[in-house]
Formats: structure tokens, C-alpha cells, sequence
């Protein structure tokens, strides 16, 4: 699976380059905080909020064509909802991994692409 | 015309407004159910609606179930956009009275196809609210002018239910939109101006 495919998120905003910038400067900002929001559930053992979280970064990922880090949200909420919380918890730092590579892509990207939340 | 976002994922939520915009929509956006709501509580509020399900203090279930106990002539169009793609979910969201149910992550193409059918739907439904509103104030007029009346077998004044006898051509002109325009027929002719015939 690729890390991240930017054409999912141009071929959904047909094409705009400037709104690419603009929605993916939203994802970078706003996923850590996501994160964050799940990682205290995980510590509180707040189920309901464990599988709320990873079902809202589920489909932000997938709406930008963050695919790995898709399949790992995803996996998440599944063990979120068979209520096995040791193997959420377990997932989370191959999440951050995921969001890391997905912060390098974007860095590395040549042109408008190349989004300032990246840096 | 107008379109309400419901959507707590800001990504999703961008992604929405600005491809929306891009149709030609003027979009609103709420990031939760209790926000979606209040939004829809405000005057001239839209009425094509996209719901996602799952979002913190007031579910997309329950937002659409009060749409549509406040709006029982279902003028408001309800686009329920989830990942939950199961069919018991789909078959909840239809039952909680959505009108459309289209699954994440979306495809433009159906997304665009599907907003454009329910804008349809809401400028045919206000169209047709709008003519049965104007044929029931017809109505009522013509209601004015049905049952039995008490008219003077003499000098035809009609007795109105405040008890008072009017004259024929009055109380028509006050129970309808129909005006007199005073003429003679043949016989009434014949009667008084013999002269003219």
C-alpha cells in the first residue's frame, strides 16, 4: 500500500492545486490534535471515544489518500469495536509513523504542493 | 441554494465546503449535531442537508428524526455521508427519515450527481408546498360562500352570522373576490323600458 497518494485529493477537488494546499495544511493541523484526543482515550481506557477517534481518522485519511495510514485507523476502530483496547494501544505508534511519513511526502513534494504545514 | 454541513472531521468537512462551493453552492458548515440543529432552527435555513452519522453531542440519527418531526411535509432533503456501510446501517439512516445515503470515502462524481437530485427535489418540493399553500387560501374563500343562507324571499338581502341582513350584491362582494356589474336582462328590460325595446 502507498504511503500517501496526492492524486486521490486532486482528482476530489478536480485538480485545484491551491485547495490541495489548502485542505492538506487543514490535515496537518488538524490529525495530530486527533492523535492527541486518542492517546488520552487509550490512557483513560475511554472506549467510546477510542472508536470514535479512529473512525474520524479514518475517513480523513481516506478522503486525502492517506492509505496506510487508512488501514491502520481502520484496524484500530475494528479492535476498538471487539472492545480489544491493548491492541488499539498497540497500533498507535505505528499511526504516528504513518502520519510522519505522510508529513515527509508532503515535504518533499515539488512546487504548490509542497504545503507550509509540512515543514 | 443553500447546503448544511454537518461533519466534526475538519478534513472532510474542507474537502466538502470547497468542492461544494465549487458547484455553485452556498454552503454552511456545523461540526456537530447540536451545532447542525441550531443551524437549521434559524430562518431561511437550508434545506438540503449533508449528515455525517457519527459526531459528538447530537448524532446524525437524531438530527434527522427531529428534521423531520419539525417538517412533517418533508421539505428538507437529508444526504446522510458515512463510512458506516453496513445495511443495517444504511437501512437506519433511511428509516431515521434520510432521503440518500452515500458512503465514505465518496466519490466526486456520485456526490455531484447526488447533491444536484436533491436540489431538484427541495426547488420541486418548495414549488409544490408553495401551490398548495395558494390553492388552500382559494379555498378557503370559496368555503365563505357554501351552505345554506337565509335570504329575504322579498327583497333577497341574505342574513350574515352576525345576524344582520345585507343586500345580495354586498354579501357576495364581502364572501368572494367576484364584483357586480349592474345591467338589465331581457324580461327586467321589457318590464321598465318598453320604450327601448
Amino acid at each position: 500500500v502507498d504511503d500517501f497518494d496526492p492524486t486521490i485529493l486532486l482528482d476530489r477537488l478536480e485538480e485545484d492545486q491551491g485547495l490541495f494546499i489548502k485542505i492538506m495544511n487543514i490535515f496537518l493541523d488538524d490529525v495530530p490534535k486527533q492523535m492527541g484526543a486518542l492517546k488520552e482515550a487509550l490512557d483513560t481506557g475511554d472506549a467510546d471515544t477510542v472508536r470514535h477517534q479512529a473512525h474520524t481518522l479514518k475517513g480523513s485519511a481516506g478522503h486525502v489518500g492517506a492509505t496506510s495510514m487508512q488501514v491502520v485507523v481502520r484496524e484500530m476502530e475494528k479492535a476498538g469495536q471487539e472492545g480489544d483496547m491493548q491492541r488499539t494501544a498497540n497500533l498507535f505508534p505505528l499511526l504516528e509513523q504513518e502520519f510522519e511519513k505522510i508529513k515527509h511526502s508532503m515535504r518533499d513534494m515539488p512546487g504548490p504542493a509542497n504545503t507550509e504545514g509540512a515543514q | 441554494m443553500k447546503v448544511l454541513i454537518a461533519e466534526d472531521d475538519a478534513t472532510t468537512n474542507a474537502i466538502l465546503e470547497s468542492i461544494l462551493k465549487k458547484w455553485g453552492y452556498e454552503v454552511i458548515t456545523t461540526r456537530d449535531g447540536a451545532q447542525a440543529w441550531a443551524a437549521l432552527q434559524q430562518a431561511d435555513a437550508p434545506k438540503l442537508v449533508i449528515l455525517d452519522r457519527m459526531m459528538p453531542k447530537m448524532d446524525g440519527l437524531e438530527v434527522c428524526r427531529r428534521i423531520r418531526k419539525k417538517d412533517p411535509l418533508n421539505l428538507t432533503y437529508i444526504i446522510h455521508l458515512t463510512t458506516l456501510a453496513g445495511k443495517d446501517d444504511v437501512v437506519a439512516g433511511l428509516g431515521a427519515g434520510a432521503n440518500d445515503y452515500i458512503t465514505k470515502p465518496f466519490n466526486n462524481q456520485e456526490l455531484r450527481a447526488r447533491v444536484a437530485v436533491g436540489a431538484e427535489m427541495v426547488k420541486l418540493q418548495v414549488d409544490l408546498a408553495d401551490k398548495v399553500e395558494r390553492l388552500e387560501e382559494a379555498l378557503a374563500h370559496i368555503k365563505q360562500l357554501q351552505g345554506v343562507l337565509p335570504i329575504c324571499a322579498y327583497c333577497h338581502k341574505i342574513r350574515d352570522d352576525k345576524e344582520v341582513w345585507q343586500k345580495l350584491e354586498a354579501y357576495v362582494e364581502n364572501h368572494s373576490d367576484a364584483r357586480f356589474s349592474h345591467s338589465f336582462c331581457p324580461e327586467c328590460l321589457d318590464k321598465y323600458y318598453p320604450e327601448e325595446t
